[in-house]
């Protein structure tokens, strides 16, 4: 009997979003996205040897992991990491062949070897957190986070981990910056600016956390990916069909291409009488690129959490990616035992 | 689950491109060694590297990712279009050299264009899924360790794995900066002077279940029995001994066999002295019990290191040595690291012997480790 994926921790470091818990709450709030200071998040202290985005993981990492430790005996050997991020070392990879051309070789700085390769982040929360278990960064664009999520479950599913830390991350600077602005979204322009960020997830097999004794959020049901002619309605139908439901009671839209227009013809009817709700995070915090589908994911698992009965609420999909790069859909299904619900502060 | 085979593989290399040829200019001894072809050299104390001179800048290493996917996909008797398909690439440095000629030299960009679905799609024609993950040294290796899993859980029929690096300035220039002098070739286990050496290569194979290779009437040319993979969460650079023991250990595990059952062992072997070291005290360690020494061999003499897609470099080499009967030589290696002395490295001449069951290994910076156990087809391999 195959484990089933589930989510049994948050965290989130992101401007103007202290914990994950208050993800929903910022979505229904107005505000300017502004850009994320690593001083300002609470327990990670600033390192002149870790770049912003790997800053930005270990504290998003940290609250996903406070909630959701490891047992006691439990071995790292089992315990996975799976790290989205397609922009997270550019700032390095520039600034080093600018110094590189200024002078030569020699004027380098070997603390900054670790920093050219892309997996640094997966790297260091595996040495933070000791998870010795399988390890992989995924740069898959525009549909990467939710790209990480699936390939985190497909590791719990195939027993290669008992848990999985993913995290999506992309840092606002200034290459990133450029390179993703200036390219311009579906029709020609982006339509906001590259704030970034950091959301942890921890996906677990189901029988290591009841195990545990620990309350579930969700349970991942099923992914597609389709790069068709409207791809966001193919991968939403695809993904609804594989996990056998119907009706959504929430979508989480993609940055780009997530008019109703682009999933016309879908299983998704948003005619505004009935459910789905849709939630949009870019258009409240700004793009966040390859990190989009783990801060769905987040945000879907504070919707799932204690939902009411009626079967339509209890399903969630999400879909990250574009009409041009393609795009995947994620399906989680909650009404499940759900955590003791966080009091504010 | 039945087993997993391969039924076609690609490869791009310094020394030669195509599994045939690519085999037989190891077996020579062939060096794919030769001035920088696409930096400055006066920036360097090193001015050599393992490049394929001759392209076309930006985008060489979406170029020749299509090259090696298109040989293993002929090789494999599949087309680009098939249903049920997955991709699976595995690199150490994406496009990065394309996002530096972009930043210091003003060539276009689009940043879909730093992973490889894009380059699969307008190349090749392939519309389904592409994974890009980047696992520095070990990721070609990981991939094929990603695809077990998928195509364990039916989530494909078949995958195609692949890898591919091309020298980036900014890596080059770090690892120029810490190498003690300028290297006249990379050395696997070889003594001083030790340091490491780029190398572009791709490489791909088609992956799928043998009774659906079976009914395509496809010989395969191996089976991938097992893969191990994990990290050593100790080190950004240098390598833990017991997490790539551990990592060794449960590839063969996985694969159901023993260390007396390795016939040949594909070294990472970088050349450094951090991973010779760690990696030839690994190796006794593991293998330390046979009465007769695990024969080994490293290629990073001859087409340099790879990066991500050294891994499934290892693989295809292992493949032909398999249905060849005949391994290459470590050449350019005589003298060697004392940890080394007690293993059976294979110098000189390519030794001919039978080669049932291979090793691959595979580790990366930050810890990450990857090692492929193959197995010749029992009723013998595909031509």
């Amino acid at each position: 009997m195959r484990e089933q994926a589930v989510v049994t921790g948050l965290g989130v470091a992101a401007a103007k979003i202290d914990r994950a818990a208050d993800l929903l709450a910022a979505l229904d709030d107005g505000h300017e996205p502004r850009d994320f200071d690593p001083a300002s998040r609470r327990g990670e202290r600033q390192s002149r040897y870790h770049d912003t985005a790997t800053l930005m993981a270990l504290g998003a990492a940290t609250e996903a992991l406070e909630e959701a430790p490891r047992a006691g005996d439990d071995p790292g050997e089992a315990a996975g990491v799976v790290v989205s991020s397609n922009l997270g070392n550019l700032d390095t990879v520039c600034r080093v062949v600018e110094v590189l051309r200024r002078g030569s070789a020699e004027a380098l700085s070997p603390m900054d070897l670790p920093k050219a390769s892309s997996n640094v982040i997966a790297s260091t929360l595996a040495i933070r957190f000791d998870c010795r278990g399988v390890n992989l960064t995924v740069c898959n664009g525009a549909s990467s986070g939710t790209d990480a999520l699936y390939l985190a479950a497909v590791a719990v599913r195939a027993g290669r981990a008992r848990r999985v830390l993913v995290v999506g991350v992309e840092a606002a600077h200034p290459p990133a910056r450029r390179l993703l602005e200036a390219a311009g979204g579906g029709d020609g322009k982006r339509k906001a600016r590259l704030v970034g960020g950091a959301a942890a997830v921890i996906i677990e097999a189901a029988s290591s956390a009841s195990s545990r004794g620990a309350r579930t959020y969700a349970q991942i049901d099923a992914y597609a990916h389709d790069k068709g002619a409207s791809p966001v309605a193919g991968s939403i139908d695809a993904a609804l069909r594989r996990a056998g439901r119907r009706r959504p009671g929430l979508w989480i839209a993609p940055e780009e291409d997530g008019s109703s227009a682009d999933i016309e013809g879908s299983a998704l009817p948003l005619d505004g009488a009935r459910p789905p709700r849709v939630l949009d995070l870019s258009g409240r915090f700004g793009l966040l690129y390859g990190a989009l589908g783990v801060f769905q994911c987040v945000a879907a698992s504070l919707w799932l959490q204690g939902r009411a009965a009626a079967a339509n609420e209890q399903t969630a999909v999400l879909t990250s990616g574009s009409r041009r790069e393609g795009a995947s859909s994620l399906v989680m299904r909650g009404g499940g035992n759900g955590p003791a619900q966080r009091e504010p502060e | 689950m039945g087993d997993l085979v391969i039924t076609g593989a690609g490869v791009v290399t310094s020394i030669g491109q195509g599994r045939v040829e690519f085999f037989e200019a190891l077996c020579r001894g062939a060096s794919g060694l030769g001035p920088l072809a696409y930096f400055e050299p006066r920036l360097f104390k090193q001015r050599s590297a393992y490049e394929i001179a001759g392209q076309v800048e930006p985008m060489r290493s979406s170029r020749l990712l299509g090259r090696a996917v298109r040989q293993a996909l002929q090789d494999a008797g599949v087309e680009a279009g098939a249903e049920g398909m997955v991709v699976v690439v595995g690199t150490g440095l994406r496009e990065l050299r394309s996002v530096e000629l972009w930043h210091a030299g003003g060539a276009a960009l689009r940043p879909e264009r730093l992973h490889f679905a894009d380059a699969m799609r307008e190349d090749l024609g392939f519309a389904g899924l592409t994974l890009t993950l980047s696992n520095a040294c070990a990721a070609s290796s990981f991939a094929l360790g990603v695809a077990e899993d998928l195509l364990e859980l039916g989530e494909a029929e078949r995958v195609l794995v692949a890898g591919c690096d091309t020298l980036t300035e900014s890596m080059f220039g770090m690892l120029d900066r810490v190498n003690p002098v300028g290297l006249s070739a990379l050395r696997p286990f070889g003594a001083a002077p030790k340091g490491v050496l780029m190398g572009d290569g791709a490489a791909a194979v088609v992956l799928e279940r043998r009774d659906a290779a079976r009914a395509r009437g496809r010989s395969p040319l191996g089976v991938v029995k097992g893969v191990g993979m994990n990290c050593d969460a100790y080190n950004a650079t240098a390598p833990r001994q017991d997490g790539i023991e551990a990592s060794m250990r449960e590839a063969q595990r996985r694969a159901r066999i023993a260390p007396p059952d390795v016939d040949l062992l594909v070294a990472h072997g970088t050349g450094t002295e951090q991973n010779d070291r760690t990696e030839a005290l690994a190796i006794r360690e593991v293998f330390g019990r046979r009465r007769v020494p695990v024969p080994v061999t490293g290629l990073k003499s001859m087409v340099g290191h790879t990066s991500g897609a050294s891994g499934l470099v290892g693989v295809v080499a292992a493949l032909e040595a398999m249905r060849r009967s005949l391994i290459p030589a470590t050449a350019y290696v005589s003298a060697l690291i004392d940890e080394a002395r007690d293993l059976d490295l294979v110098t000189g001449e390519a030794r001919a012997a039978e080669v049932r069951v291979a090793q691959v290994n595979a580790f990366g910076f930050g810890g990450l480790n990857a090692v492929v156990i193959l197995e010749r087809p029992p009723d013998g391999p595909g031509a």
